[in-house]
């Protein structure tokens, strides 16, 4: 005969497995897990507010007139790009809380006759390993401009506007 | 039981109470097995999914037109009208994402508490807010800002405050608001200098459209506004009197007279003409509608819709008077009339949903 030592009867199966599921769900209830997707979502606020920034600055403000990212680059116009840039960027409805200080360095690509060239355009701070992001828009010039000498004017009126931003 | 150099025709069974638990054992762990994915699923995305519904917010109102695109112009105090807006963008057009139209702005941020918001024609809150523009089952709060940064204004906001210990989604855009062109303006001269008793203001649609809609003068969602001014008395001394005022498809023999009265409709939009600043145009009493200064005219948003006209068409506004007032057989309603231009300007929209 088998005798009792060391069987599980069917209540203490049943109690058992509750048991397990209680723990369970307690222990995974308490624990925050932090994920991969928070710091995305970061990244797509930044991103969002830069991309939405520079198209608002290539927008003209009434039908016949150059946008501001145009005339800032044709003209060479540092300060104003990076005045209203960081504007845009700091802007706040003042309902909520502040956030900003923000960095960013900004490069325009272009064509030459031979290759494709770079300019720095605007660099706030230098950029290490922070948490990063980039923004881009092609910008039409109408004009030359003194920044870019040999941009090839007869193939290509239009640049790269690169801006890399993070906060600080 | 075991007994020594003996053959235990029992070894190796189990009992029956054993394998009925480890049954119910291993159900339950499978049962939790299932489970913990789920739960963890629910656990991270408590936050992400409050950014994730404020992202989706913001793009419905900064990159979308809305269902159906030209919302601004139902009457809320229908509630036919009010179910058949569907969704609460902003934009002025699809292809234009960023450029938010002043009237969807105005009517967007005109809300009211659930009380009385049928009566008075405006978005109920939140009801109207969660149903047309946040979407999903759970019951989110809101709080949607908006401020103009070229002209110093106090924000719009709708929506509750923010709180201050809960975790919440948050998403900044930076957008511009087109302000539509202001009053249109022409002259008369005297009657001894001029050959024509009608004003005609002739609407071509089709051609303001070729404008692209961020600069665009549109008359058939926005408001018209005509002022029609530098009246003289004639040489006999007497004023000109309004005898007549017709909406007219142009040209008029093609659609076989498609002309109404001014004064066709009663409630809104409809036609407003004002003599002189201070009195009311009526039809039904010629002797009154003696104009000494200025003729103002105000088609409200959505008149010429409202009477079937669409961007196809050319509109002729025909006002008929008892002497001469001008020698130009047309006044275009266009850029030139303008006093002032459809112009874009910065704005930051902010939102919150917890």
């Amino acid at each position: 005969m088998v005798n009792d030592d060391g069987q599980l009867y069917t209540i203490e199966g049943i109690a058992a497995a509750l048991m397990i599921v209680v723990t369970a769900y307690l222990v995974v209830s308490t624990t925050t897990v932090l994920t991969q997707q928070d710091v995305h979502i970061i990244d797509l606020q930044l991103q969002q507010l830069g991309n939405d920034a520079l198209a608002m600055m290539d927008t003209p403000n009434k039908y016949w007139d150059k946008s501001n990212l145009s005339i800032f680059i044709e003209g060479n116009k540092t300060n104003e790009f990076h005045n209203q840039f960081l504007a845009y960027l700091n802007a706040e409805s003042g309902s909520g809380m502040i956030t900003g200080n923000y960095e960013y360095n900004a490069t325009i690509y272009y064509q030459n006759s031979t290759e494709i060239n770079s300019y720095v355009f605007y660099e706030s701070q230098e950029y290490y390993r922070e948490n990063s992001v980039k923004v881009r828009r092609w910008v039409f010039l109408s004009d030359s401009s003194p920044l870019l000498p040999d941009l090839d004017f007869s193939v290509n009126r239009t640049v790269l506007l690169e801006v890399q931003l993070w906060r600080e | 039981m075991r007994v020594p150099r003996k053959i235990d025709r029992e070894e190796g069974l189990l009992s029956l109470d054993f394998l009925i638990g480890f049954t119910i054992f291993l159900i339950a762990l499978i049962f939790v097995g299932v489970m913990i994915s789920g739960l963890l699923v629910h656990l991270q995305s408590r936050t992400i999914d409050y950014d994730a519904v404020a992202y989706r917010t913001s793009v419905v109102l900064v990159e979308d037109p809305g269902e159906p695109a030209n919302w601004q112009l139902a009457n809320l105090t229908y509630p036919e009208e009010r179910a058949n807006v569907k969704r609460l963008g902003l934009a002025i057009q699809k292809n234009y994402p960023g450029i938010l139209l002043q009237d969807k702005v105005e009517k967007f941020f005109n809300d009211t508490t659930s009380a009385g918001c049928l009566a008075e024609g405006k978005f109920c809150n939140p009801e109207d807010y969660r149903e047309k523009l946040i979407f999903g089952d759970y019951p989110y709060y809101f709080n949607i800002s908006l401020k103009n940064l070229d002209v110093p204004s106090p924000p719009l906001t709708v929506g509750d405050p923010i709180p201050d210990r809960t975790r919440y989604g948050y998403i900044k855009r930076i957008v511009k608001i087109q302000k539509p062109d202001s009053i249109h303006l022409y002259n008369v001269i005297p009657d001894s200098a001029s050959s024509l008793k009608t004003a005609s203001f002739r609407f071509d649609i089709a051609e303001l459209y070729d404008v692209p809609p961020p600069y665009r003068i549109d008359p058939l969602n926005q408001n018209v506004s005509i002022l029609l001014q530098d009246f003289s008395p004639n040489t006999t001394g007497a004023w000109p009197n309004i005898t007549d005022i017709q909406i007219c498809t142009y040209p008029i023999a093609l659609t076989g007279g498609g002309c109404i009265g001014a004064d066709v409709y009663e409630d809104s939009p409809r036609m407003i003409v004002t003599i002189d600043g201070n009195k009311e145009y009526d039809s039904g009493d010629p002797a009154t509608n003696t104009v000494t200064d200025t003729v103002s005219i105000n088609l409200e948003k959505g008149f010429f819709t409202r009477i079937g006209y669409d961007r196809f068409g050319t509109i002729d506004l025909i006002m008929t008077f008892d002497q001469n007032v001008t020698n130009q057989v047309v006044y275009s309603y266009d850029s030139d009339s303008a006093a002032s231009l459809p112009e874009l300007q910065s704005a930051v929209l902010e939102v919150w949903v917890w």
